[in-house]
């Protein structure tokens, strides 16, 4: 009964673990404009708008995050091995990561602003470099040191059999979807496209003409972290520790319920589709009642 | 073609110098990770000469991907290290398989680019003849592209592990997961330069110095995990140069720096 309270412990650190790294991951995202709203700002000077966005083309967010996810475990296993103590190797790790991550986020700026600058008249800003490493670097490092330790706790305490590099790479591939799928949903055309009337899609004709105007003064990425902080970050949070929870949850039913393998894993599954069909009549009703309160598609 | 990739700059140098040089060096690297091991050489030498892989991959993605493949970039990436950990831990398990344990650190650097130029034309064919991917290079470049993945691959896992002998090899690099590691690490050095740099007025010069940056990048990561003191230091300081290079030779190129809030006006 002991080990399965600090299994159910564990479980629940997991998903706090997630719902952290999933908010901190889509906020540095959006601090970066990485991912989808990318294509946009890198599209914007072509179109004669000169901005002040960050452009932060890495790569994808899951195989960065993959990246920055996967060296912080490398090096927290090479200190373990080391005799280093494990919450410390894995707060050294995520700082080699972080060290990683901010060198690759410059050299994305630079190269993306220089590679337009010229024939476009894009200029590179310095003090949108200055400003928005600091929060790029940190929130990335808060979203990798959550993953790397819920690799940690997935390896020694859920019985996770692959090794912490492993474990770590998928983790970061995992946390870059979720923000990708569901931060960026936040960050998009009600952001981008502020201009134009809510809920009219952006038309290929104005792709690239986003705005370049905030509240007050010239707009940064760092307007659109604040924006999506009330939300967006929030959301994706939610998404991932909902589906780190949920998911070890009903495994975890299913090995409390079951005797053997075999009805504990039938059990699992149930559990599961019991889940999903839950889930699909909630988002069924807020679709239906978001329609009715905010006016139809058209 | 959204983020406005496509145009051919002027090359500094041809595609196949640089291929040929970057896998000639990767490869001799392999060989050194395995036989520098006494002397704690393994990760100096060795991932030094391995990171050379990673340019020569960066710079065929370059080739292949002003195509126009824009968001394509990073999946080609993944992709050539995809097919390059089929080819490095088959280059490793084939001569035992055969009996030929003993031999292996002879065979096994040799055999694995055998192995993925032949994965590589496969996958290249594959995505010219059922896909329909309409590029003239795509072939060649697919089998580029696996070698060098292949080449990073095994002697970043090599230089880690300090051993091309298969139990010791599997052992340190495969079932700790630092596979894991080199497979992601290698795939954005390849991936990223060309990622990062493409555009309009992309110049050969600057992506290839930031290839250069982010090999070195990847070898100061595995010399970190190796916890190599020696090579961290040296790693750190050469890829500081290059990259301060790299960022000198972005802000000659810009039409101008700022570091205000200001629009520049328009010249009409």
């Amino acid at each position: 009964m002991n080990e399965l309270i600090i299994t159910l412990g564990a479980l629940a650190l997991s998903g706090a673990l997630a719902t952290i790294a999933g908010c901190a991951e889509d906020l540095e995202s959006d601090v970066g404009s990485q991912s989808n709203p990318n294509s946009q700002v890198q599209l914007a000077p072509q179109m004669g708008n000169i901005h002040r966005y960050y452009n932060k083309a890495i790569s994808g967010e899951p195989v960065s995050y993959g990246l920055y996810v996967a060296v912080a475990g490398g090096v927290a296993y090479s200190l373990m091995n080391f005799g280093v103590n494990p919450i410390l190797s894995l707060i050294i790790g995520s700082g080699v990561a972080a060290f990683v991550h901010g060198a690759y986020a410059v050299s994305a700026y630079l190269g993306r602003i220089v590679g337009q600058s010229k024939n476009f008249g894009q200029p590179v800003y310095l003090d949108i470099i200055m400003s928005h490493l600091g929060p790029i670097v940190g929130h990335g490092f808060i979203a990798v040191f959550c993953m790397v330790l819920m690799a940690y706790l997935a390896n020694t305490i859920l019985g996770n059999p692959f090794p912490l590099p492993l474990i770590a790479l998928i983790f970061g591939i995992t946390v870059g979807s979720i923000g990708s799928s569901t931060g960026d949903v936040h960050y998009g055309a009600e952001r981008e496209y502020q201009k134009y009337p809510f809920g009219g899609g952006v038309p290929v004709a104005n792709h690239g003409d986003i705005d370049i105007k905030a509240e007050i003064g010239l707009r940064n990425s760092l307007d659109s972290s604040y924006f999506c902080s009330r939300l967006g970050g929030v959301l994706t949070g939610m998404c991932f520790g909902l589906i780190v929870f949920l998911d070890g949850w009903r495994g975890l039913i299913g090995n409390i319920i079951g005797k053997d393998t075999y009805t504990s894993s039938i059990i699992a599954i149930v559990v599961g589709l019991l889940i999903i069909a839950i889930l699909t009549i909630v988002n069924r009703k807020i679709e239906v009642f978001a329609r009715e309160k905010y006016g139809p598609y058209q | 073609m959204s983020h406005g990739g496509g145009g051919h700059a002027a090359e500094l140098f041809p595609e196949e110098q640089i291929f040929g040089v970057g896998i000639g060096l990767a490869l001799i690297g392999c060989y050194l990770s395995h036989f520098l091991e006494p002397y704690g050489l393994s990760m100096l030498i060795g991932g030094l000469l391995v990171s050379a892989a990673c340019v020569a991959g960066a710079n065929t993605v370059r080739k292949v991907a002003s195509y126009g493949l824009g968001t394509g970039v990073p999946s080609i990436g993944m992709l050539s290290l995809g097919m390059g950990t089929i080819s490095a831990i088959a280059g490793v398990l084939i001569p035992k398989s055969f009996g030929l344990t003993s031999y292996t650190p002879y065979i096994a650097p040799i055999l694995t680019l055998i192995i993925s130029a032949i994965v590589g034309f496969i996958v290249g064919r594959l995505t010219v003849n059922p896909v329909g991917m309409k590029i003239p290079i795509m072939v060649r470049s697919m089998t580029f592209i696996s070698i060098a993945g292949a080449m990073a691959l095994l002697g970043f896992s090599a230089a880690y592990a300090g051993s091309l002998m298969p139990n010791i090899f599997v052992n340190n690099a495969l079932n700790s997961g630092i596979m894991a590691v080199a497979f992601i690490v290698a795939g954005i050095a390849i991936l990223h330069p060309f990622n990062a740099c493409l555009g309009p007025d992309e110049s050969h010069k600057r992506t290839l110095t930031l290839a250069v940056a982010c090999g070195l990048l990847s070898w100061f990561i595995f010399s970190v995990i190796k916890l190599d003191l020696i090579s961290i230091v040296i790693s750190i300081v050469l890829w500081a140069i290059v990259y301060l290079k790299y960022v000198k030779m972005s802000f000659k190129d810009a039409c101008c720096v700022l570091h205000t809030p200001e629009i520049p006006k328009k010249e009409e």
